[in-house]
């Protein structure tokens, strides 16, 4: 899930530096620790996610400071709108970033969709990054769809028509984004969202379960067929690489059944 | 760096960028950010264009009406008011004065040299090729 807060800003490296001075310079103007805390640990997180050059991404930390000062002054919590400039009209946003298992992701999306959390991407762990406008919040619908690569293109063409546009991919899941206000105009707009919630994590212990029990018992089939295997046969390494495509293969399916079986309307 | 600077002059004129999509008859959501994006101003996102038709709409300046359709749930479909037609008017001509003078000073004209461009219409524009 998201970065802990505050527990990186020891770190060493270009990103310790950066935001352990960032966070000085925001203690210096007078902002409460928590918020120093609870601010340089989201950007932390999101220049981490993104990558790259972190002065490059949000500019020289005393600039950052003066603009994260400045939006704390024109209100509480106003958290970057988006580094990269992209995130108007509300500007002023807040991020949030969750987790959750294919079992639970829809109905979540769907009450944090309604809570005014709109996915702007998942990142590379499979994880939630959204945002929410400060100063106008408005509803999201999400959808997930269980597509290949090649099918995905034409899934988003035909849903981008009723307003779906991409939000993230995961393995064969692809997640479908709508502002209800494309069907509901101005009464989507949310009076008073509730805070974030402070959970971020939501994967059933079965999964974890399921995870150890795979894990396990593709440790023991590998260990017995090596050990079991007669190498000097031409035929084992062939044979080995055949079962193992075809093993893949059949559990690519499963799952895809299994997702398939969960995913909402028109499928 | 190019990409944030024609996202901020964007920002500037999109409600009159969607009051002119809306001037030949109405539209929704996705075909006005497709007539943008033909126009050569990039994909508006959903999260950008909703909130602009709202503000619209709650001016006063559009007016929306939720059709059901045939096969999936519907659409919103816009068009502009009287006091749509008469803000994009106005407003585009106050648009067009300022890209020209924004214009003149990059090319270094002197003010006065095309005296007749301070009062252009949209219309007039659009006949010489301009986009209101």
């Amino acid at each position: 899930m998201n970065t802990p807060t505050g527990d990186q800003n020891g770190e060493e490296g270009a990103y310790g530096a950066y935001f352990g001075r960032l966070a000085a310079l925001l203690r210096d103007s007078g902002m409460p620790e928590d918020r120093v805390t609870t601010l340089t640990s989201e950007l932390r997180a999101y220049a981490e996610e993104a990558g790259g050059d972190v002065t490059q991404e949000f500019g020289p930390a005393e600039r950052l400071a003066e603009q994260l000062c400045a939006r704390e002054a024109a209100g509480p919590s106003a958290g970057s709108g988006g580094p990269q400039g992209e995130s108007w009209p509300g500007e002023a946003a807040e991020q949030w970033v969750w987790t959750a298992d294919a079992f639970q992701d829809r109905p979540l999306l769907e009450r944090f969709g309604g809570e005014g959390w709109e996915v702007e991407r998942l990142d590379a762990l499979g994880r939630f990054v959204c945002r929410r406008d400060l100063e106008h919040p408005m509803r999201w619908e999400y959808r997930r769809e269980t597509a290949g690569f090649a099918e995905r293109a034409a899934r988003t063409e035909e849903l981008a028509p009723e307003g779906w546009e991409p939000c993230g991919v995961w393995g064969p899941l692809a997640y479908f984004k709508r502002p209800a206000a494309a069907l509901d105009g101005p009464a989507a707009r949310i009076a008073a969202p509730p805070p974030p919630p402070r959970k971020r994590t939501w994967i059933g212990p079965w999964v974890y379960v399921w995870i150890a029990v795979s894990l396990l018992a593709a440790t023991a089939a590998i260990v017995w067929g090596v050990s079991a295997a007669d190498f000097s046969e031409s035929g084992t390494v062939p044979g080995l690489l055949v079962g193992a495509a075809a093993g893949g293969a059949a559990a690519w399916l499963a799952l895809r059944s299994v997702l398939r079986r969960g995913a909402p309307g028109g499928e | 760096m190019a990409t944030d600077r024609r996202a901020s002059w964007l920002k500037g004129v999109l409600d009159l960028l969607v009051l002119a999509c809306l001037r030949g008859g109405e539209s929704y959501g996705y075909e006005i950010a497709g007539r943008l994006d033909a126009a050569g101003l990039g994909r508006i996102k959903g999260g950008t264009l909703y909130p602009v038709l709202n503000r619209l709409e709650e001016a006063g300046l559009v007016k929306a009406e939720f059709r059901a359709a045939e096969r999936g749930p519907g659409r919103r479909y816009y068009a502009l008011t009287e006091a749509g037609r008469t803000g994009l008017r106005e407003q585009g001509e106050a648009w067009l004065a300022f890209h020209d003078a924004v214009r003149r000073t990059l090319v270094g004209e002197e003010p006065d040299e095309q005296p007749g461009e301070q009062g252009r219409t949209p219309e007039a524009a659009e006949r010489k090729g301009g986009r209101l």
